[in-house]
């Protein structure tokens, strides 16, 4: 879920990427670019110089890439607690089967990953 | 294992990459939807491989009379297996799968709402099937039958005198491994719910999200209404078996027929729960490769949404035999007829997105029009099942086995399959082998029509279900032998498509972003997507945002307005 902190972080990053100078020619339209297809109005990524030329001064659409520490900032983190969590509600699961010790140690696992759940930060 | 990192000054710095960093700790770690969803389509296929190993077993001891390749209780452990394996460990992972891929890049959002949530919900599916499949480890599978009836399946704890009851822990087995992926589709169905409702881009308001993901959005609603049901039988079931209560037996209080209205409550959703998301699948792919708009666009979502709620009012059509009385009867008859209005009118939708359509015949295409054909077979006979005589006569036999395979595998199987050749280039950047696809693809319709049209015989010749054999003087013989060859023909299907996918991986066409000149949001994306999916999230003016991006002159915006 977002937070407000990370809401206003992602619009930082957005902001400077769209305000960065360009660092390459326009990319073909090929895996290298971000978007496919022809970019939509509200695209910010790319910015628009004018270029001189010997015909009449048109806008270049030039992109950048997205640095991996802007990529990190809008893309899903990692976190193991739902494995072990998962983990957890097996060997509790199997505890009922098998015998008591098993099924407390699986409350203990539960236990253990559901606060480091709600603990974890990003 | 370290990384070098060059530092401020000429001094290098070793960081010891974290666990998440490594390959399998990657996945292990992951919270992307779309690996996530990967996942899940591995798991589900693992299944759907195990479930028709189990499948071509009872197809073997059946090809013949008195078949003796499994024993009679193996064969009692391996039918079982096979249906709660295809139900609850193949066709609901995989359709998750697809979901948890697609449905947020057909809304324009970045990730599910609960990341991970998703990722819980994916590992105890996998350990939960690995609990149940594990069961056959020690000898001990669930042995009563997919719906584990009653009393059959109490132990013999507060049941004196009954000589065919099941000792053991096979339907312990059945009863913690479903509460388990009960509780992987809970989580999955709230995410859904919570994703479709709050994460759509701007200007996709919620009669503009493609029909895969409303179908989604109706199934997670199933899901979160009807687990509650078949949990609570299994607790009932569990306190009955280990701690003396009598909730189901009839001799010391109790109801078996509890267990029966508690189970369909949950059991005949359950049957919508697999099939829509199919509808979904279909609609997306008929428009696509008729080059047409889907027809009806809101008769179909909102035909979805009148078939989730009337499949709650539909259950005890599965006990027209058990002795309810007439007026039961006669409203659940009728309420099963009834639902097949809305299912009908979207196959009439989809024949209208078809007719005067510039078909392209890809394998996603055939499997879609296949899905159609074999969909109405099994609706057919699915209504002539509802009239309360008809059913007395042909109830617990082949003909409902043939009913039930219709829907599930020539209806969701060829669905899921008609899914996989139309996203399979998007996930992985490669196209699937037409030709090898073709093949597969009429394997497989003959194959299954082979293997579930003369089963439609047989009930009507009187051959029961879940019988392990059969004497050779009923004139089942022949048909028993059809059904077999038709069941190895699919297996062969099956293993062509493997085949595909693993040539495919290794040395496939590349996709490029949009091999099918396609109309939705999932494929204004790189094949496969960035970590993030959009860079930017998009703005949506119609039903078919992608196609309005590539054809600005005749956007749909710009004609109809929705």
């Amino acid at each position: 879920m977002r937070t407000k902190n990370s809401t206003s972080q992602q619009e930082s990053v957005e902001q400077r990427v769209s305000d960065a100078v360009a660092e390459e020619q326009e990319a073909p339209r090929a895996e290298t670019t971000e978007d496919s297809g022809a970019p939509l109005e509200t695209d910010a990524l790319e910015t628009a110089e004018e270029v001189q030329s010997d015909t009449p001064t048109r806008k270049k659409r030039i992109r950048r890439k997205i640095t991996p520490e802007e990529e990190k900032t809008i893309s899903p983190g990692h976190s193991v607690w739902p494995l072990v969590l998962a983990l957890a509600l097996i060997v509790l699961f199997l505890g009922i089967i098998l015998h008591p010790i098993v099924l407390v140690i699986g409350i203990i696992m539960l236990v253990g990953s559901a606060v480091g759940w709600i603990i974890e930060r990003h | 294992m370290a990384t070098r990192v060059v530092g401020d000054s000429a001094t290098t710095v070793v960081r010891k990459r974290s666990f998440s960093e490594s390959y399998i700790g990657e996945w292990l770690t992951t919270t992307d939807h779309k690996q996530i969803g990967i996942m899940y389509i591995f798991i589900g296929f693992f299944f759907f491989l195990v479930g028709g190993m189990e499948a071509l077993l009872i197809r073997s001891q059946l090809a013949v009379p008195n078949g003796k390749v499994l024993s009679p209780e193996e064969y009692n452990q391996v039918f079982t297996m096979h249906g709660t394996t295809m139900i609850f460990l193949f066709v609901i992972p995989f359709l998750a799968g697809l979901g948890n891929y697609f449905v947020p890049l057909m809304i324009g959002a970045r990730d599910m709402a609960f990341p991970r949530l998703n990722a819980f919900a994916l590992w105890v599916v996998l350990f939960g099937g690995l609990f149940i499949q594990s069961s056959f480890l020690i000898g001990q599978a669930p042995n009563g039958g997919w719906f584990m009836y009653m009393p059959l399946n109490l132990t013999s704890q507060g049941v004196p005198n009954a000589a065919e009851v099941v000792n053991g822990l096979n339907a312990d087995f059945w009863y913690l491994g479903t509460t388990l992926l009960g509780v992987s589709s809970i989580g999955g169905s709230l995410n859904f719910v919570v994703t479709i409702f709050k994460l759509r881009a701007p200007g996709m308001s919620i009669n503009r999200i493609p029909l895969f993901s409303w179908m989604v959005l109706v199934q997670a609603f199933l899901l979160l209404f009807s687990l509650p049901s078949v949990t609570t039988a299994s607790v009932l079931a569990l306190l009955d078996r280990h701690l003396g209560t009598h909730f189901y037996q009839y001799t010391t209080g109790g109801d078996p027929l509890l267990w029966q209205h508690l189970f369909w409550s949950f059991g005949h959703p359950e049957v919508y729960i697999l099939i829509l998301p199919a509808f979904g699948i279909i609609s997306e792919v008929l428009p696509v490769f008729s080059r047409k708009p889907i027809f009806g666009y809101t008769f179909i979502a909102w035909s979805g949404v009148a078939i989730g709620f009337l499949s709650f009012t539909v259950w005890a059509h599965h006990m027209f035999a058990v002795g309810l009385p007439p007026i039961a009867q006669a409203f659940f008859a009728t309420s099963t007829t009834l639902i097949a209005v809305p299912t009908a009118v979207k196959i009439f939708n989809w024949l209208a997105t078809v007719y005067g359509g510039k078909l392209n015949l890809k394998t996603s295409m055939l499997f879609a029009l296949g899905f159609v054909a074999m969909f109405l077979i099994g609706g057919l006979n699915g209504v002539a099942l509802a009239v309360v005589p008809f059913d007395y006569q042909i109830t617990d036999t082949y003909f409902v086995v043939s009913h039930i395979h219709y829907v599930l595998f020539g209806g969701t199987a060829l669905a899921l399959f008609a899914g996989i050749f139309y996203w399979f280039p998007k996930m992985s950047g490669k196209l699937l082998n037409e030709r090898l696809g073709q093949w597969q693809f009429w394997l497989m319709m003959i194959g299954l029509n082979l293997a579930f049209f003369p089963m439609h015989i047989l009930g009507l010749l009187g051959m029961p279900r879940r019988v392990y054999t059969y004497p050779a003087n009923l004139g089942w013989n022949e048909l028993n032998l059809i059904a077999t060859v038709g069941a190895f023909m699919i297996g062969i299907a099956v293993v062509v498509f493997l085949y595909n996918v693993v040539v495919t991986l290794k040395n496939g066409q590349k996709a490029g972003n949009d091999p099918w000149d396609a109309f939705t949001l999932e494929w204004d994306t790189t094949s496969p997507p960035r970590k993030y999916n959009f860079l930017h999230i998009p703005v949506v003016r119609s039903r078919r945002p992608f196609y309005d991006k590539k054809n600005p002159e005749i956007a749909d915006w710009k004609t109809v307005t929705h």
